[in-house]
């Protein structure tokens, strides 16, 4: 079973697997060009409204965030145990154990960016579907236009997330009827994605949380 | 278990970072801020990038796909912003 | 290496059933589900064409309403982009050779590859829908703020379709790159690797870089029109032109996803019938590699009349003219490898020689409009109408009829009709000139694109234009019927009827479901065209 491959295009399950890495990275580069046109076109609006965007930073959570960016941290320590785990002799069922706690972090982090989006939903500062948008200070178009892309941004992550908890679920649903090779080429597969989303993180937390000027 | 530890080292430079990046930001230093939390945030996803993603100890085509995204990032960057810095 | 035991029936030959073909991971039957799919794809937006050229047979807007020619030259144009000429090449033929090609049992991940062809399918629906629904009036480019403030079409539903489609795209992207790297039959290095696989590469490469950049920038337009925020809104302060930054990111990098598989069909064709190796095979390979990296330096060149920087826009032209050279020694490797060959005139090699001519005409005249000055009085005239057509219809479209007919032996192992493929290729060059030719005078004088009525003087122009077009529609036409022929009365063909190298004609015609009885060993270099092996 430990050498049993998917594709028949290959010959042996430790080849596949470097070929499942290398899949993998080139889906990341392609992840990454479609986070870094949105970041490109939040820079561009940014420098038209820079007074805008950080009044825009000081109304979010900066609490929240910053607790946000230390649990999906977390998460991808416990993804990158998962990963090492699943190559030791007796490291499965610690692997299915840490790929569980780390989808668990990650909707931890879902249910906190929740509770920013209801805080600011109920605070008027949502500029969406016609709802009342309430800021208060100075230059309020400029601040609204910092809100679209906060909830743009964050969406869009967040719906990344959704999709990495998913697969998470899927591979622990199917664990024990897969064989070793399998769970293998699945686990490496499923870390980098979920890294992947967390450098993701890494980059929108400044940009979104920590404007001073 | 040598893997298990350098994860978990790297997971305490990662929360340190963070530390430092929010602890700045709540003082007003200007473009040091821009500056600080850029550097960090560079300085994040190379740790994850090279021990959780295993760029280290993996085939030097990934290596490759990595810098590649980051050519084509800054193409895209530098060439927008050749023209909105020129208006 | 355990070569498996592989039964040697034809891929055709063992399960007809609907749903057998509808679930094959098979590469070669999920290339077949795409020829279907982009066979009517093309059709389709064909016949917007004709109802375009009809309109303008007159000067006076009679036929169709200005609204509704506005929908038409939209569905034309988002249906060819998109749902033919980007996957046209990759999908079909290179879904079908690149294993073939490097001695491979499939592509990396088979599912993927099925799954891809569904994500496609789906895709499509939603921009039919949008079609049926009364279309959109956009233009292909969806330009802010006309697609986000006035368009009142199905605009949402329309690109919701383009983005889908893109991670299609994504995904054979993916596996042609991972395929390419993994599994390469043993003694296939990379420049043992046949021009055609180089050229898929890149355009793999470019599939992966660039669409998700299309994706971004239509998930924000559309966030526009459902959530109303006002990015690209100048009354709430966003910024019109980023859109075209980014769309034109991934467009222009999208041409040479047009065109870059072309090249590879005409760099295999060629030396087959002039008996010749490719000449200059490594400069031919760098710089297909170098088409596609410098394709994202020129994105602005669109946008030089637009308001973007003058600075810029003198950055882009010079990059612009620097994507010239690749493809200019492209041209003269071929015309090199013709110098002294013992050229025959079969069906492909009078494609692959159309396509020669009309991707020069083509790429010349692209430097006009490279030029700043020059564009400022072409921009959004006919001349650029017919620029980008010689590239993608008699570039492109003539390349991937060239490699249909080159590798239909090997595809359906029967022959196709030597002398109808010859009418019809020579139909098609004298229509495609006389349709497009026209269109670079009527710019060059002043007719903008984009309207259904123009003033008296253009109309001889538009009328042999429009003439053309009937001359091409034939031309188009006749494959669909003497090939559809020959799947079923074709005379059987033989493992390689064109004495070609290549490990695609060391197999049987059809292969068989494995692709190779035995997995090949290669030890020379491609195209050795003046060994005695390769002449049989």
């Amino acid at each position: 079973m430990a050498n049993a491959t998917e594709s028949i295009a290959f010959d042996t399950a430790a080849r596949e697997r470097q070929a499942d890495r290398l899949g993998m990275w080139v889906f990341i580069a392609s992840e990454a060009l479609l986070f870094a046109a949105v970041i490109l076109a939040y820079l561009v609006v940014r420098t038209h409204h820079g007074a805008a965007f950080a009044a825009g930073s000081k109304e979010l959570s900066f609490g929240l965030g910053t607790t946000n960016t230390a649990v999906l941290l977390t998460s991808s320590l416990a993804m990158a145990i998962a990963e090492t785990k699943v190559d030791e002799r007796n490291g499965l069922r610690a692997s299915r154990l840490l790929l569980a706690i780390a989808a668990g972090l990650g909707a931890l982090f879902l249910a906190i960016k929740f509770a920013e989006y209801h805080d600011e939903y109920a605070r008027g500062l949502v500029p969406l579907f016609g709802w009342p948008f309430t800021y208060g200070g100075a230059d309020q178009r400029g601040v609204a236009l910092f809100f679209d892309f906060y909830f743009a941004m964050t969406a869009l992550h967040a719906l990344h997330l959704v999709l990495g908890i998913v697969t998470i679920a899927g591979i622990a649903l199917l664990w024990d009827r897969s064989g070793t090779a399998t769970r293998r080429r699945r686990t490496t597969a499923v870390a980098l994605y979920w890294h992947f989303v967390d450098v993701v993180w890494v980059f929108l937390y400044p940009l979104l949380y920590l404007i001073n000027r | 278990m040598t893997e298990t530890r350098s994860a978990i080292f790297t997971w305490l430079g990662l929360l340190l970072l963070l530390a430092v990046t929010a602890a700045t930001s709540r003082f007003d230093l200007g473009w040091g801020n821009v500056t600080i939390n850029f550097a960090i945030a560079v300085a994040k996803a190379a740790l994850i990038l090279i021990v959780f993603m295993r760029l280290k100890a993996n085939a030097v085509v990934l290596r490759l796909a990595a810098a590649t995204t980051i050519l084509w990032v800054a193409i895209m960057y530098v060439l927008t912003f050749a023209d909105y810095a020129n208006r | 290496m355990t070569a498996r035991a592989i039964q040697p029936h034809s891929y055709l030959g063992e399960d007809w059933g609907i749903a057998a073909w509808l679930t094959s991971t098979d590469h070669k039957r999920i290339a077949w589900l795409y020829f279907v799919a982009i066979t009517a794809f093309f059709f389709l937006g064909g016949s917007m064409a004709v109802l375009i050229r009809a309109e303008l047979v007159t000067p006076a807007g009679d036929l169709v309403s200005d609204d509704n020619y506005n929908r038409i030259f939209t569905i034309h144009g988002v249906v060819m982009v998109w749902f033919f000429l980007i996957p046209s090449v990759p999908a079909t033929l290179g879904n079908f050779l690149l294993p073939l090609m490097i001695g491979a049992r499939d592509l990396a991940f088979p599912r993927l590859n099925l799954a891809s062809w569904y994500v496609f399918v789906g895709g499509s629906l939603f921009t039919l829908f949008a079609i049926l629904m009364g279309g959109i009036d956009t233009g292909w480019t969806f330009y802010t703020p006309l697609s986000t403030m006035f368009a009142n079409g199905w605009v949402t539903t329309a690109i919701a379709g383009v983005v889908i489609v893109g991670f299609s795209s994504i995904m054979t992207g993916i596996n042609f790159i991972v395929t390419t790297h993994t599994l390469r039959a043993k003694g296939l290095t990379w420049f043992r690797l046949p021009i055609f696989v180089w050229t898929l590469y890149a355009t793999s490469l470019i599939l992966v870089l660039a669409t998700p950049v299309l994706a971004a920038v239509l998930v924000l337009l559309a966030l526009d029109r459902v959530a109303g925020i006002g990015i690209f809104d100048p009354a709430l302060g966003g910024d019109p032109l980023l859109y075209q930054h980014l769309f034109w990111f991934y467009s222009h990098p999208a041409v040479y996803i047009m065109i870059l598989p072309g090249m590879g069909v005409v760099s295999e064709v060629i030396p087959c019938f002039a008996r010749r190796p490719l000449f200059g095979y490594t400069t031919v390979a760098l710089a297909t590699i170098a088409i596609a990296v410098f394709g994202f330096l020129v994105w602005g060149h669109h946008m030089f009349v637009s308001g973007q920087s003058a600075y810029a826009g003198l950055v882009f032209s010079l990059l612009s003219y620097c994507v010239a050279v690749p493809s200019a020694i492209k041209v003269f490797n071929w015309s090199l490898t013709l110098r002294k060959g013992e050229i025959s005139f079969e069906a492909p090699m009078l494609y692959a020689l159309c396509f020669m001519a009309l991707f020069t005409f083509g790429g010349l005249s692209g430097l006009f409009l490279a030029a700043l000055a020059v564009d400022v009085h072409l921009t959004d005239t006919y001349f650029v109408v017919a620029h980008f057509h010689y590239i993608m219809v008699g570039g492109m479209v003539t390349a991937y009829m060239a490699g249909l007919h080159f590798w239909w032996p090997k595809i359906t192992g029967r022959m196709y009709p030597e002398l109808p493929s010859q009418i019809a290729a020579s139909i098609l060059f004298v229509g495609f000139n006389l349709t497009f030719f026209p269109q670079f005078i009527l710019g060059f004088l002043g007719m903008p694109r984009r309207y259904h009525a123009y003033p008296a003087e253009f109309q001889i122009w538009n009328d042999l234009s429009s003439a053309g077009a009937l001359l091409l529609a034939v031309g188009y036409a006749m494959p669909l019927f003497y090939l559809g022929w020959s799947i079923f009365r074709g005379a059987p063909a033989p493992d390689n009827p064109w004495g070609a190298t290549g490990l695609e004609w060391q197999t049987s015609s059809p292969p068989p479901a494995g692709n190779f009885a035995q997995t090949p060993v290669v030890d020379r270099p491609p195209y050795d065209y003046e060994l005695p092996e390769g002449l049989e």
